[in-house]
């Protein structure tokens, strides 16, 4: 073993004389030739790395370009499907499909066995969305007198839907701006009585405190303004109010 | 254990192998031009062989040493001194190198002699950044010749970018002509 | 349709230096406001090398913005003090008409003049100016700086002054470079360096002081700034290799160049009064012609790191390098305009080299030129011209173009060949 051992060190010097040996046949000359190969291959190689290098700040340029066309799009389509879904929640009543007419727009034939009337309310297929989406593109189209209709009769053809408030709230507006302050009145006072928690509570309060206000009733108009500042005064309605207020001293 | 310590022996002997054999390779690839070098089946072989081999290099060198610095000089003044790159360029190519060789060993030779290095550029691009590319390329050169031996300090090496054409004709003759490096004796 | 004019102005009355450039407009707008500049009048003995009107007349039509009413369609030429028959005017299609006066009193010259609004039938400003007889084009530059600020709203660049290269050429190693200083129509050119080896890379200060060159002092380059006033000039650097592209800091107290003393091609910020030097790049590629941003802050500059010439922009506290261009495969020579908000450059497509004009945010490419090897662009200190080099069968000259590059002028020299333009900022 030891033997082994001997051998191996012995193979070891021959092998290192044997390197050295063959690094004296280098001559000088070849050095410098083989230098120069190396040269011009670093030459190369940086090149090429520049080429990389170049081809990589392209990539990644265009890249940053479609990530942030790509996140352009995304809240592009994202604002748009927002808007429909808010365009649903707003709208209203009545009608559309198969032929079907508004209720109220078309009251008679009771008795007809297939009253389009009656099948409004019964109709499965129309869901209480779709028919406040119509009624409410009534109100887009300044229909106003047919809106006032529609969201009546869907207040009567879907008396547990959520979107009753909305259509309440609706007919209000809508008597506000066809000048019939006092059936605005009271369409806002019911929802203030009925709904104290409805989501545009503060809104349906401007509105009345402001048409209060206009028809005389100072007092009550005064107090239901001053209701909203106190309600919220950090909200845009409180500013609205403050704002009439100021007007009535 | 003995199959192990073996194997063991065998493992280093295969190792030096390998390094004997890159030694060998090494040796090779530096110098193609020169046809009798020791392959790796000398290397294995006896040691007087390769003693002669390092007598061949002895005698080589003193060849070397021999050649008179007139024929040195001569084979430098022989060579071309106008070197040319392709646009946007400034590696030197492989048919440049005979000539360079010429004049590296000429400097490397005479320690007094010096040279000036003239990049250029062809009119095509901005002159500032021409400039630049024809300092590029002298500085090319200067080092390939720097590694050849000449020392750095018997370079001097200068830009003109695109103000000093060879060729006034405006086309891919006429630029190439102008994309060059001038090397010219002080 | 007004595109295509292609009128050759009578050169400038003044001194006709050889290097004088001749000012020659091949497009213009479609709709130019039309002017009449009526002959000044001469109220003493003795006539005077400088036709201010024809000055005027010519500072206005180069911009492009205006058109003039040819003299012999006056009607009339009155003077400051005679009435304006303002139907006359209308009836030649002027839009606004310009009357002077010069004459001499005992302290050197006044100049009057009146802008009348003819459809208005006013007289939009009137005003007296002494002078002398050196000092007639200064006046008319300024005269034409104010009716063209009253009529587009913009400050007027005729009071500026610009510098270029000259050079003559007689064999590869006979040549003869100029640095010269001329009036913004290229005017009053006077030399203010020579050398029979290249001059490059004329850059101002910001004040308008000094100039900032590189050229040869013997064998050598070396970045050299040469005082106006007193043509006292200061070694900046002469290292050994490249010297060159300087950019003066917009505080006036750095240079920022190119030196390849360690090397390779690098971009320096050398400070002026200290001399103290900072390497700013450090690549095995080329890196020079930087330009600093207004604001200070960034420095743009070519570099070749990306295996051709692009252009990228450092931010100077931090050294952090971004790639600004990606269209086409040669982009160098960037400037900023004067607002920051763009940069003008020379781009290459199709084989050709042009001065284009990029938005930073948009990434918008405007390609204004259409000669071929146009080079080296200078933004005018408004920001409404970009004035760069280009070449006619092999002799250089200097091409101004509008920033929408719808105007185009031409500014062949009368005899060498020119090039390295550099607009001087405002003095005043």
């Amino acid at each position: 073993m030891r033997l082994v051992q001997t051998m191996g060190a012995a193979v070891l010097m021959t092998a290192a004389s044997l390197v050295s040996y063959a690094e004296e046949t280098f001559n000088a000359e070849s050095l410098r030739r083989s230098q120069g190969e190396l040269l011009l291959q670093i030459e190369q190689l940086r090149q090429e790395t520049q080429a990389l290098r170049g081809l990589m700040e392209e990539l990644s340029y265009q890249l940053g370009q479609m990530s942030s066309d790509q996140k352009t799009r995304y809240l592009d389509l994202d604002q748009r499907l927002g808007e429909l879904v808010r365009i649903q929640k707003e709208a209203v009543v009545a009608v559309p499909t198969q032929g079907g007419t508004v209720v109220v727009l078309d009251p008679a034939t009771p008795d007809d066995t297939t009253g389009q009337g009656v099948q409004v309310a019964a109709a499965p297929e129309i869901s209480d969305q779709d028919a406040y989406n119509s009624a409410f593109q009534l109100i887009r189209e300044r229909q106003f007198d047919d809106a006032l209709a529609a969201m009546e009769s869907f207040t009567q053809a879907y008396p547990d839907s959520e979107l009753v408030l909305d259509a309440r709230f609706w007919r209000g507006q809508v008597f506000d701006v066809l000048g019939r302050d006092q059936e605005a009145i009271e369409a806002f006072k019911g929802i203030t009585l009925d709904a104290p928690d409805y989501r545009r509570i503060l809104q349906v309060k401007v509105k009345l405190g402001k048409l209060l206000v206009k028809n005389q009733d100072l007092m009550n108009g005064r107090k239901i303004l001053q209701e909203v500042i106190t309600q919220a005064p950090e909200s845009v309605e409180a500013g609205l109010a403050s704002r009439e207020l100021e007007k009535t001293n | 254990m003995n199959i192990l310590k073996q194997a063991k022996a065998v493992g280093i002997a295969a190792t030096l192998a390998v390094l004997a054999g890159c030694a060998g390779q090494v040796n090779e690839q530096a110098a193609p031009a020169e046809p009798t070098k020791p392959a790796t089946s000398e290397q294995k072989a006896s040691a007087s062989k390769l003693e002669s081999a390092a007598d061949k290099a002895a005698r080589e060198a003193r060849q070397a040493a021999f050649e008179s610095a007139e024929q040195l000089r001569k084979n430098a003044m022989a060579a071309d001194t106008l070197f040319f790159f392709g646009f946007d360029r400034s590696d030197l190519g492989q048919d440049a190198l005979d000539d360079l060789d010429a004049h590296a060993k000429y400097l490397a030779a005479n320690r007094a002699a010096k040279v000036r290095l003239e990049g250029h550029a062809d009119e095509r691009g901005t002159r500032a950044y021409n400039l630049a590319l024809g300092e590029r390329r002298a500085n090319s050169v200067t080092r390939y010749l720097v590694i050849q031996g000449v020392n750095r300090s018997q370079i001097e090496t200068v830009s003109y970018g695109e103000e000093r054409p060879l060729s006034l004709s405006r086309d891919d003759n006429g630029w190439s002509r102008n994309r060059r490096v001038e090397l010219i004796y002080q | 349709m007004r595109l295509l004019i292609c009128l050759i102005l009578a050169s400038m009355v003044a001194i006709p230096t050889r290097a004088e450039l001749v000012i020659e407009i091949t497009r213009g707008i479609e709709n130019p406001i039309k002017i009449a500049v009526v002959p000044f009048r001469i109220k003493s003995s003795g006539a005077f090398d400088v036709d201010v009107a024809r000055l005027i007349e010519s500072n206005l039509e180069r911009s492009g913005q205006f058109a003039r009413v040819r003299r012999d369609n006056m009607l009339s030429l009155p003077g400051p003090d005679d009435q304006i028959f303002y139907r006359d005017w209308r009836a030649i299609d002027s839009e606004y008409t310009v009357v002077g006066s010069i004459e001499r009193d005992s302290q050197g010259l006044l100049v009057r003049y009146g802008l009348h609004d003819i459809f208005g039938e006013r007289v939009l400003f009137a005003e007296r100016i002494p002078g002398s007889q050196e000092s007639l084009r200064d006046i008319g530059h300024y005269i034409s700086d104010r009716i063209y600020e009253a009529l587009t709203g913009v400050k007027g660049i005729f009071s500026t002054r610009l510098l270029y290269v000259s050079a003559e050429r007689r064999s590869e190693k006979d040549q003869t470079f100029k640095l010269i200083l001329s009036d913004a129509d290229g005017g009053s050119p006077r030399t203010i360096f020579q050398s029979s080896e290249p001059i490059l890379s004329p850059a101002w200060s910001p004040d308008g002081s000094r100039v900032a060159y590189m050229s040869f002092r013997g064998k050598r380059p070396g970045i050299y700034v040469q005082t106006f006033a007193s043509g006292e000039v200061q070694k900046v650097s002469d290292f050994p290799g490249l010297n060159s592209a300087p950019s003066f800091s917009p505080d006036g107290r750095k240079l920022a160049l190119t030196l390849s003393r360690d090397g390779n091609p690098e971009i320096y910020v050398a400070n002026l009064r200290t001399g103290e030097l900072a390497r700013m790049t450090n690549h095995f590629a080329i890196d020079t012609e930087a330009s600093w941003s207004p604001d200070g802050r960034s420095i743009l500059f070519t570099s070749s790191r990306g295996g051709k010439p692009q252009l990228y922009l450092m931010h100077v506290a931090d050294k952090v390098v971004k790639r600004v261009t990606f269209d086409g495969d040669y982009n160098s020579n960037g400037t900023f305009t004067p607002d920051g908000e763009s940069i003008v450059f020379v781009h290459r497509t199709n084989d050709r080299f042009h001065i284009a004009r990029m938005n930073l945010k948009t990434r918008e490419i405007r390609i204004l030129t259409e000669t071929d090897l146009d080079e080296s662009p200078s933004v005018a200190p408004n920001g409404t011209m970009v004035i760069y080099a280009t070449s006619d069968e092999g002799r250089g000259l200097l091409g101004l173009v509008s920033m929408d590059g719808r105007v185009r002028v031409r500014l062949p020299s009368v005899s060498e060949s020119v090039r390295e333009p550099a607009w001087s900022p405002y003095f005043n």
